[in-house]
């Protein structure tokens, strides 16, 4: 088992040649999942914000990108589209749990989860994945959107 | 205060006895005197006449100084039948009739006047003028016979006076019901519209100008009044009917801004709970995996995982309520096929004591929706009826029909075509005070265990998504019947016009 990471943005020590970036603003979430991750193999970087991840991606490229939709100041669905248009060839994963950014925000048609992942996929995402899941579901959705 | 509980035929008759004891002794009195006076003096006229034609017999005839032929005169004052009493005096020598009347005799006085003596004889004297005698004729006359007529005339009188009376009571009596009769029929139409007949014609049935003027005057006010009044009622009704649908408006649009608010509510509270329970899942696979097989740690990371997965659906339930479905897929949709999968399930799955009936009705028109939501929202709907039944039992209906609505249905309901989806239970029903908290997330009156509380808000959430109406009734041990209004696909009622037109043309 890998131990858990000092920072949430540290690189992999895999040997796996796939990279993947994850961003969420929840700190649990993205240690979990990288955590995941890394234990199917794969070399994971994180970042907590939307700013942030797009400054890792400038740094180094990478195969995966599985983004939150729902963030603070930028959300997910400008960094989908940021990245399908500077890096054609990453892979995007959007995941959302629904709700709003703000109570002011709230427009009773696009709260929910399926709300937000429809926008997602309408903005490239490749997959989408609906909070919350489970280990088996996230790492068959990553084989899935890198296919054979 | 006037007595109500006396009528025109009796005042009358009060008032007739009364004129005619005022009057009718007063009129008695003044005819008995005129008939006595006539009498009275009809018989003094003719026996003075009487006399002067005796007296005059004495001074014409040879008759004074002869004994015989005075007595014979004087007899025959007597026979005649006229007089009672005859005496002649002359030069101091009475002759008096040998037939005079007994126990009358002259007194030395002379009636001037009929009742100057109250005795039954009337007396005149008379001088006679012839020379060498101081002579006079004594008569006496029987005033009885008058006094019978006086008596008679007097009798025959009051009854004709009280016969007057008695028939002129009689013919007011009569008058007064031929003029009541009329009034009381008009009295009894009256009565009857008051208490409600309000068709039924005043009219009295007389020829009576006054009666007949009097009923035509209050015919047309009774149709002008029944005119009015059903003016008014139906005044009434509309405002009733106006005030109904602005409180159902109201009602309506107070549940939706709750539930509005507790789809933010929901919405916010969905999405936390959702981050956090991507950590507590993959955190909780990892340590599993990482136990060994026979580890007493993994049943307690499983049940971490187990709790998490609940916590997921009921997650997921709050964002249905949430209008999760308006991301769903929408098509033109024949509800038929979905009701009757959900029929088929139910029949399979109810317990022996409730009866599924499912009542399709009339040609189904398609509906802009979702099979799965309404899949769903049928299964929701109907298991809130089965539970509402319980274990006493009862029937389950399940209906679907198209509905024209012409604008008098309950509030938010529009004028036009309809698919109609009817849940009805025979259960314990509801009163207004639970209905208006139905369709709140986690609201239920059941037992702790045996519901979740969000079946009905997710049927809430799935109707607001499909833009349908959702109307329920309820009453309390009777029972509740939840409608679903789907509009018609446009398109369906644009290509039916267009087949009208088509007939039409």
């Amino acid at each position: 088992m890998t131990s858990p990471e000092g920072s949430p943005e540290d690189r992999s020590q895999t040997s796996s040649t796939v990279r993947i970036l994850v961003i969420d603003d929840e700190l649990d979430l993205l240690t979990a999942l990288s955590g995941t991750l890394r234990r199917a193999g794969y070399r994971v970087r994180t970042a907590h914000s939307a700013e942030r991840g797009l400054a890792l991606l400038e740094q180094e490229a990478a195969d995966v990108l599985i983004t939150d939709v729902i963030m603070p100041r930028k959300s997910g669905i400008d960094v989908i589209t940021t990245v399908r248009t500077l890096y054609p060839s990453t892979r995007v994963i959007a995941m959302s749990g629904g709700g709003s950014f703000r109570a002011s925000d709230y427009q009773p048609g696009s709260i929910t989860t399926s709300a937000y992942l429809l926008v997602s996929e309408r903005a490239g995402a490749h997959a989408v994945l609906a909070k919350p899941f489970e280990a088996s579901e996230i790492i068959a959705v990553v084989r899935q959107v890198l296919g054979p | 205060m006037a007595r109500l509980d006396v009528g025109l035929a009796q005042r009358t008759v009060v008032a007739g006895v009364a004129v005619h004891l005022l009057t009718l002794p007063l009129v008695t009195w003044v005819l008995l005197v005129v008939v006595r006076e006539a009498q009275t003096n009809n018989f003094v006229q003719h026996v003075r006449t009487f006399a002067r034609g005796v007296a005059d017999g004495f001074e014409i005839a040879p008759v004074l100084g002869d004994t015989n032929k005075t007595s014979k005169l004087l007899d025959s004052v007597i026979l005649t039948g006229e007089g009672v009493y005859a005496e002649l005096a002359d030069n101091g020598r009475r002759t008096v009739s040998a037939l005079n009347h007994p126990g009358i005799s002259y007194t030395g006085r002379q009636d001037l006047e009929f009742s100057d003596h109250p005795d039954s004889t009337y007396f005149i004297v008379l001088p006679i003028n012839k020379s060498g005698h101081d002579a006079e004729v004594r008569l006496g006359f029987d005033k009885r016979p008058t006094l019978d007529d006086i008596a008679e005339a007097r009798e025959r009188i009051v009854e004709v006076l009280i016969s007057y009376a008695v028939l002129s009571l009689v013919m007011a009596v009569v008058l007064v019901q031929y003029l009541t009769r009329p009034l009381a029929s008009l009295g009894e139409s009256a009565r009857q519209v008051a208490s409600g007949d309000h068709e039924r014609r005043l009219s009295a049935n007389t020829t009576i100008r006054e009666v007949h003027d009097l009923a035509a005057d209050l015919e047309k006010m009774r149709a002008e009044l029944v005119g009015v009044n059903a003016k008014l009622r139906t005044e009434m009704d509309e405002r009733a009917r106006v005030e109904a649908q602005r409180q159902a408006l109201e009602s309506q649009l107070r549940r939706r801004q709750r539930l509005e608010a507790l789809g933010t509510l929901a919405g916010g509270v969905a999405h936390e709970i959702n981050n956090t329970l991507v950590p507590i899942m993959l955190f909780a696979q990892t340590v599993l995996d990482a136990q060994p097989p026979d580890s007493p740690s993994r049943e307690d990371l499983l049940g971490i995982l187990r709790s998490a997965r609940r916590s997921k659906e009921v997650v997921k339930k709050v964002l249905t309520f949430s209008r999760q479905m308006n991301s769903g897929k929408r098509e033109r949709l024949d509800l038929t096929e979905p009701v009757e999968e959900v029929v088929r399930l139910f029949r399979a799955l109810t317990p022996p004591g409730i009866l599924v009936v499912k009542c399709i009705e009339g040609h189904c028109l398609p509906v802009i929706a979702d099979a799965t939501l309404i899949n769903l929202l049928t299964m929701n709907l109907c298991t809130n009826a089965l539970q509402a039944m319980g274990a006493t039992g009862g029937t389950l209906t399940v209906g679907l029909a198209p509905l024209t609505a012409t604008g008098l249905e309950p509030a938010g309901v529009a004028a036009g075509n309809y698919m109609q989806l009817r849940i009805q239970d025979t259960g314990h029903g509801m009163d207004p005070a639970t209905m208006e908290h139905i369709f709140e997330p986690f609201f239920t009156t059941r037992a702790a265990g045996e519901g979740t509380g969000l079946g009905l808000a997710v049927v809430h959430g799935i109707v607001e998504s499909l833009g349908a109406i959702l109307l329920v009734d309820s009453n309390p041990g009777v029972g509740t019947d939840f409608r679903v209004l789907f509009r018609v696909a446009e398109e369906q009622t644009a290509s039916q016009r267009a087949e009208v037109r088509h007939d039409i043309s």
